[in-house]
């Protein structure tokens, strides 16, 4: 088979950082760590497990920021992904083989691939996490009958979906209801985390949210905000006018354009919050928003973030932005809570309590959610150069979600 | 009278930079930001305000960055300043004139302090915040009667406790029961800071928490987690061997005198816990302990705190250090809550609601807390280079709590 290989070489990345520096293509040429490899297909790792061809791959934020090499080299993380991988995390797809014990899905069912590697998709009895359902939080991703890995796209034993074959557990795979596009389907993974995220500060009907970011992750969460919470007044937020139209579509009541002092001052207009000018420094408001969720996570918003929230209130961390200095002392004298949120789980909705896929496809099933529009660019895997750039050029593409189209071999 | 304080001026702050990086001792010169001086006695600023005679006042971490200009000039604090000032909000003393509206307290009455300056001392109707009683986070320390400021020592209308008379709103005094020594009473400010710090996120039985810096701020969370959470282990982490006794007095399991790198494969020791150790950066555990209460609040102790604690632990940021950039990935990964705790207001404790500082008066009246060794230090106003060198430089000192005798 197929598959968009990172290899974690060190002159592959010396290469890529060089070439990167004259040009955004530079970092995926083909010296790079990054290519379009031949491989032979994944075997099955257990009976309980299952054989799967791709058929839309979503290109996350978190690939972009590896592709172009992005992290900072202090970044813990590392301690729990293998190399070399396939990437790709966000998945729909049609089952092509079952192990003998497979109950959940059988060949021909097409299904969201959950890409998750808790202990039960690692052949261990669930730790205390998994057993709460807290499947992104578990204890074991470096243990089992494979190697590390959180999830697909970031282990060497688990291919992720820019390929032509993926295998995953059964656990992994949730059928896609008739009525449910793949296209649909794979937005399963970024609407989870849009999800999780509000549900661990959910806003009170009157309140205001403010959605930092109009990425795909930002436009998830206004679309959940707007649809599942009535009565929620929802600021979008956002550097570049392109996107909103989209901000707009998935039900932003106010989009915003700015950063720093001027998106301070423009907020504070909104909510009729009082600014407190500060010399040689940012401004803050007395007033504010009662949520912020952060889909960047980069200093620059977390400082204005915590500015612009009421005392007491809370910002939800969900980007994941390399770490810089930035100014945090409102967090103490506002006593506000920063909270940080990872991926998603078993999850209570007042659909139930289920797994994040399964809220999803079945809001997606009866029509209360129909985020698709947000899909600006589909490309054949073969094209994945210019899918990758597509989704780092953002404003040059205007360019929200950027999918892999795969035609099953 | 004779008072320390403190004036932004460009050329008293542009010294004590330039000479400062020279020895520190130039910040508490005769041309440093502080002063001892004689100025004008305060005057009232309604017929509910009282005079004080300030017996005691303890110097308080902020009061020491403020005088070695330690602030990050992007502060936005900054704002809710107003110069000149007199300093000192850890403050006792004895009422010498009551106006004729006040109904709190009486001339001879001890009194314990809340500094701060809220809706109620401002002659404004009480703000949302102040109405639930969170008066560090009401909206109107911009307005009113009195100059902005949020607490003594900050505000040019109302001076704090370092000098010989203050004149204060009866809302901010607090009797001091008579069993209660002027000396343990003034602890009053830091231990309803510890409190509400604690309450933000209060440990359940069982729990291991990890106090973060044991200066006095410390010490009185580690004294307060033993007294009122009895069952929680508590981990006191301080670079000082020498409080090793005091600690275990106040009621510490256990000690960590390490940082970094070190600090984290011990407490992975301690815990059992799984320790990763990535190619580059701090290593960090799976699991760790439940609640941090950070009275430093530093990039380093961040960094490392998101390190040790378990998923989904929170960890409680009072202290005030200046902001640096620090590894946060775990922040997000393990699902952490950084929760923000700014001072004291209405506390409840025990199924009581009652202002932090009447909380602290009434432990010490019922004899519940064991607080002898944490103030080191006194000394008479004219000697406050050498006071706010004791703190500057505690490894030399051995200093804990240093006190002003006004």
């Amino acid at each position: 088979m197929r598959g968009v290989r990172f290899d974690m070489s060190y002159p592959r990345l010396a290469a890529a950082r060089v070439a990167g520096f004259f040009s955004t293509n530079g970092f995926v040429a083909s010296f790079g760590p990054i290519g379009l490899r031949e491989m032979p297909d994944p075997k099955l790792i257990a009976d309980d497990w299952v054989s799967v061809t791709p058929t839309v791959t979503g290109v996350c934020g978190s690939d972009v920021k590896q592709i172009f090499l992005d992290a900072d080299v202090d970044n813990p993380l590392r301690t729990l992904i293998s190399f070399p991988h396939v990437l790709g995390h966000e998945v729909a797809a049609r089952v092509v083989e079952v192990g003998p014990r497979v109950r959940r899905v059988k060949v021909g069912d097409r299904v969201a691939v959950s890409p998750w590697l808790p202990c039960e998709v690692r052949g261990l009895p669930p730790c205390e996490r998994c057993k709460s359902g807290d499947l992104s939080l578990c204890d074991n991703f470096t243990r089992g009958s494979f190697a590390p890995g959180i999830h697909a796209g970031n282990c060497r034993d688990v291919p992720g979906g820019y390929s032509d074959r993926m295998i995953a557990h059964e656990s992994m795979c949730f059928p896609i209801p008739d009525g449910v596009t793949d296209e649909e389907a794979a937005l399963s993974d970024p609407f989870s985390v849009a999800l999780h995220a509000i549900r661990k500060a959910p806003p009170k009907p009157g309140e205001t949210a403010l959605v930092y970011g109009c990425g795909p992750l930002g436009l998830l969460t206004i679309h959940a905000l707007a649809r599942l919470y009535p009565d929620v007044r929802i600021i979008a937020v956002d550097l570049h006018g392109y996107l909103e139209p989209f901000a707009r579509e998935m039900g932003a009541h106010d989009y915003v354009i700015g950063a720093g002092a001027e998106l301070i001052e423009k907020i504070a207009g909104l909510v009729s919050a009082r600014v407190e000018s500060v010399a040689m420094a940012l401004p803050w408001v007395t007033g504010g928003v009662d949520r912020i969720y952060d889909t960047v996570g980069i200093a620059e918003t977390l400082e204005t973030a915590v500015r612009l929230i009421k005392p007491l209130g809370t910002v939800l961390l969900v980007g994941v932005g390399t770490p810089r200095r930035y100014e945090w002392t409102p967090i103490f004298f506002r006593e506000i809570s920063v909270i940080g949120s990872n991926a998603y789980g078993i999850e209570d909705f007042d659909t139930g309590r289920m797994h994040g896929f399964t809220h999803y496809l079945e809001l997606c099933a009866s029509k209360r959610l129909d985020p698709t529009k947000m899909v600006t660019h589909r490309f054949p895997l073969e094209a994945y150069r210019e899918a990758f750039v597509t989704a780092r050029d953002k404003l040059r593409h205007a360019s929200v979600k950027v999918v892999f189209t795969q035609s099953s071999k | 009278m004779k008072a320390l304080t403190f004036r932004i001026e460009l050329a008293r702050l542009a010294f004590a930079k330039v000479f400062g990086m020279i020895s520190p001792r130039a910040y508490v010169s005769g041309f440093g930001a502080v002063q001892c001086e004689k100025v004008d006695e305060p005057k009232p600023h309604g017929d509910d305000w009282v005079m004080v005679k300030p017996t005691l006042a303890g110097i308080c971490g902020s009061d020491v960055m403020q005088v070695f200009l330690e602030a990050a000039a992007d502060n936005p604090l900054s704002a809710v300043v107003s110069a000149p000032h007199v300093m000192g909000h850890e403050v006792v003393g004895v009422v010498v004139d009551v106006g004729s509206a006040v109904k709190k307290v009486a001339r001879d009455d001890r009194v314990a302090i809340s500094p701060w300056l809220p809706c109620a001392v401002r002659g404004l109707a009480a703000c949302e915040a102040c109405e639930r009683g969170d008066y560090a986070l009401c909206s109107n320390f911009f307005d009113g009667k009195i100059e902005r400021g949020m607490h003594l020592g900050n505000c040019r209308d109302v001076g704090g406790g370092f000098a010989e008379a203050m004149s204060l709103h009866e809302s901010m005094l607090f009797p001091i029961p008579e069993g209660v020594s002027f000396d343990d009473a003034v602890l009053a400010d830091p231990f309803a800071v510890a409190l509400h710090a604690v309450l933000r996120a209060p440990p359940v039985k069982s729990e291991t928490v990890v106090v973060w810096g044991c200066g006095s701020l410390g010490l009185m969370t580690v004294q307060l987690l033993s007294v009122l959470f009895p069952g929680v282990t508590i981990l006191a982490v301080d670079h000082k061997r020498r409080l090793q006794p005091l600690l275990e007095k106040l009621g510490a399991t256990k000690l960590f005198t390490t940082r970094g790198r070190e600090l984290i494969a011990e407490m992975g020791d301690y815990m059992k816990a799984p320790i990763r150790k990535p190619f580059f950066g701090l290593p960090w555990l799976q699991t760790g302990v439940d609640k941090i209460y950070d009275t430093v609040g530093a990039p380093s102790t961040l960094e490392v705190g998101v390190r040790i604690c378990k998923p989904r632990a929170s960890i409680v940021m009072v202290g005030v250090a200046r902001p640096r950039r620090f590894e946060w990935t775990p922040l997000y990964f393990k699902e952490i809550s950084l929760l923000g705790s700014n001072a004291y207001g209405m506390e409840t404790l025990e199924g009581r609601r009652a202002h932090g500082i009447e909380i602290y008066l009434d432990l010490l009246d019922k004899r519940r807390l064991a607080l002898d060794g944490i103030v080191t230090h006194r000394f008479p106003l004219e000697k406050f280079p050498e006071a706010f060198m004791a703190v500057y430089d505690k490894r030399r000192s051995g200093a804990v709590k240093v006190l002003f005798q006004p």
